[in-house]
């Protein structure tokens, strides 16, 4: 049995709503990633600028404080937290206009279906 | 446009009034019996003198003019070119002793109606009535004419305003529109006043027929706002529901119309002979005033009957556009609504819908597992416990092996979540009621210090998780004719809040009566509502906090307003930010209101 040590995969969850951030948080580290979360944009930006570079960030957009457009505008202009991929997630009907313009490399419709987020995250996920 | 007012009409009727003129006073008396004898009666005015003549015809209208030819000092001729200047359209009838063919032909010609001889005085009656009798289907003919031409001036006008008024939903810019299209057709000015959306009244417009006057007038209209007591415009057209005619005004009467004396300076610089008043009325609802003045000519039934019918089509027009704007916005919140319902409803079935299909998930690896492979069967949870690699190639972490702990966890949550959910839709559905009007009030008699305890009691398990301690003054029944799951909703939503919001601190919640209400009070010390929240708080969305932690659709203290209203109690909330909020709900004790 061997057991093969892992490089740290940290996925970024920013979410407001705590049963959402939980259940994400649950399902993702049962597939062997690490969490990191935020409940706004602005706790988003001080985790990532004080913690290891995560290689996906799952990111909600109708937050208080900062939301996920004015995250992803101040991230876009951080050189180093530029290139890691976003993923959005959204109950807004037309997510698909969002993702694009946005600039996001996927999106996940809520109520989020578990397959597709595991495949998207899968597909998505960059290690550094 | 100007009309010989009613009085003048019927006086004109009875007498004819006959000019003569003529030299021989037996010849005139003659002349006149033969007349009266043949059943006309007239007043006859007998000149001989061409300045008696002349005063005469410009003093007085006659129905008939009779002339002699030859009179010393001036010829026939000469009569007839008087009677063509001032009274052209009257009959003018030449009785002369001699009057040649040629001179008879060539005065005929000039406009004479005919001549008789007065040797042949036999001819003078028929020739007189005849000639009355043509003048009456001259008459006729041009009264039909003109009141044809009226009519279609009318109805062009009308179809013209109509144009302008369908052209927009707006009515602050077709209304104007109309009143410049009345100015000088109808008016020397019109001015229209308009009931906002705030209930006042306010100037709309004024159009003028003299285009320096405008800017003036504007500034009159708004120096001199609505007086509700004034005994016209505004004022008078609305309190009676009826159009308001002033036919003829005279300056005394302006004079007691005006509040200053720079008012009446105004109100005869606008111009006010006459003036006309109609108001804009549609399903009984009053919703303005159009006004008409004239400087010097007089206002009758065909300008009412005008004003009437355009003050309809405009009434019509300002409602539709009222009835459009109000459909819209209905619109409008509906669509908000759902969109933000939606929104809401999305977030908590997403960790639901997660949850349970990451149980089904675990659930079903486990029986994989179970049902023949070589697979190590799952321990409790410890770091390390093996699964096989090729078909999970995560290592599985502590405390995520479906043990019946981790399923009875998981459970409770889902459960948690699902009772949210169900809460969520029954807010939504009694606003969605409430908004159609399908709210009802079943009554029975209910002790609200008993449910209050009821619902403490359920909440029991909360109050310790949360750490609020609880103060309780609820002892003596106080009994009402409520709805009793509807003042349970009350009871519970508003200590569910102070739960939610009172960071843990005590809690006091108390019943009390007076002689005509019941009070149920809930006391906390937590986070408070800020000032510039506390006026909306009942208002549907709004939500106090703006972290969404909190949870919810901003809707639960609409609801409880609705019903406490429904019930005709009261409501009221005291709160400082950081100290604490106090919820009070009176509601009456017998009958619908709070006094008694």
């Amino acid at each position: 049995m061997t057991v093969t040590a892992k490089a740290t995969k940290t996925i970024l969850i920013i979410e407001d709503d705590v049963d959402i951030r939980d259940a994400l948080t649950q399902i993702l580290e049962f597939e062997g990633y690490d969490i990191a979360s935020a409940s706004n944009g602005k706790e988003a930006l001080d985790v990532l600028r004080n913690s290891a570079r995560p290689g996906l960030i799952l990111l909600d957009l109708m937050m208080p404080v900062m939301d996920g457009w004015q995250f992803r505008a101040e991230q876009q202009q951080d050189k180093r937290l530029a290139d890691i991929p976003v993923v959005i997630v959204s109950a807004d009907g037309r997510i698909f206009q969002k993702a694009t313009a946005i600039g996001a490399a996927g999106y996940l419709r809520k109520p989020v279906e578990l397959e597709v987020l595991l495949n998207t995250v899968q597909r998505h996920f960059k290690a550094s | 446009m100007s009309y010989p007012t009613e009085a003048e009409q019927q006086h004109a009727i009875t007498t004819l009034k006959i000019l003569h003129i003529e030299d021989n006073p037996i010849d005139a008396e003659l002349i006149s019996t033969l007349l009266r004898r043949g059943g006309i009666d007239c007043e006859i005015d007998r000149v001989e003198k061409k300045d008696d003549y002349v005063a005469r015809l410009s003093a007085h209208e006659y129905s008939i003019i009779l002339a002699d030819y030859t009179l010393p000092g001036f010829d026939g001729a000469g009569i007839l070119r008087l009677a063509q200047q001032f009274q052209p359209d009257v009959p003018f009838l030449f009785v002369s002793a001699t009057l040649g063919d040629e001179v008879a032909i060539e005065m005929l010609k000039s406009g004479a109606t005919d001549f008789v001889l007065k040797h042949s005085l036999a001819r003078l009656l028929p020739a007189v009535k005849r000639a009355l009798r043509e003048k009456k289907e001259r008459d006729k003919a041009r009264a039909a004419e003109e009141a044809l031409q009226r009519s279609e001036k009318r109805f062009r006008f009308l179809a013209e305003a109509s144009q302008l008024l369908a052209s927009s939903l707006d009515y602050h810019t077709t209304l104007p529109m109309v009143a410049r299209l009345a100015v000088p057709q109808l008016a020397d000015w019109c001015s229209i006043y308009t009931v906002e959306e705030d209930e006042t009244i306010q100037p709309l417009t004024i159009a003028h027929v003299d285009e320096h006057k405008l800017e003036w007038a504007h500034d009159l209209l708004w120096k001199y706002p609505v007086d509700p007591g004034a005994l016209h415009g505004y004022a008078s057209v609305t309190q009676t529901g009826m159009p308001l005619l002033l036919e003829d005004i005279s300056d005394a009467q302006l004079e007691r119309m005006s509040r200053d004396h720079a008012h009446l300076e105004a109100l005869r610089s606008l111009g006010m002979r006459s003036y006309l008043a109609v108001p804009l009325v549609a399903r009984e609802r009053n919703l303005g005033c159009i006004s008409f003045g004239s400087a010097r000519s007089t206002f009758g039934q065909f300008h009412l009957e005008i004003a009437e019918d355009l003050a309809r089509r405009a009434a019509s027009m300002v409602e539709n556009a009222k009835l459009y704007q109000e459909a819209q916005e209905a619109v409008r919140v509906r669509d908000e609504f759902l969109s933000i319902a939606s929104h809401e409803l999305k977030t908590p079935l997403t960790s639901l819908q997660l949850e349970v299909q990451m149980l089904l998930r675990l659930a079903r690896r486990t029986a994989g597992v179970l049902s023949g492979s070589n697979l190590v069967a799952i321990g409790a949870g410890e770091s390390g416990s093996a699964y096989s690699q090729e078909n999970d190639p995560a290592a599985c972490k502590s405390g995520n092996a479906l043990t019946a702990e981790h399923i009875a966890n998981k459970m409770e949550t889902l459960e948690k979540q699902t009772k949210k959910l169900s809460k969520l839709i029954n807010n939504l559905l009694d606003v969605s009621r409430i908004a159609a009007g399908r709210f009802e009030i079943r009554r029975e008699e209910v002790d609200l210090t008993r449910v209050v305890n009821d619902v403490l009691s359920r909440f029991e398990q909360q109050f310790m998780l949360a750490g609020c301690s609880l103060k309780v003054n609820a002892a003596a029944p106080v009994v009402g004719m409520w709805d009793r799951l509807r003042v349970e909703q009350v009871v519970t939503n508003i200590i569910s809040n102070a739960l939610k919001y009172g960071r843990g601190r005590p809690i006091d919640v108390s019943v009390s009566r007076t002689d005509c209400s019941a009070h149920f009070q809930v006391t906390d010390s937590g986070i408070g509502i800020a000032p510039e929240h506390l006026g909306r708080i009942f208002e549907r969305f709004t939500r106090a906090t703006t972290s969404k932690n909190y949870g919810g659709l901003g809707l639960g203290l609409y609801i409880v307003k609705q019903i406490i209203d429904a019930l005709g109690g009261r409501i009221s909330v005291n709160s400082e930010l950081g100290k604490g909020s106090t919820f009070i709900v009176e509601l009456p004790l017998a009958g619908s209101t709070l006094t008694c």
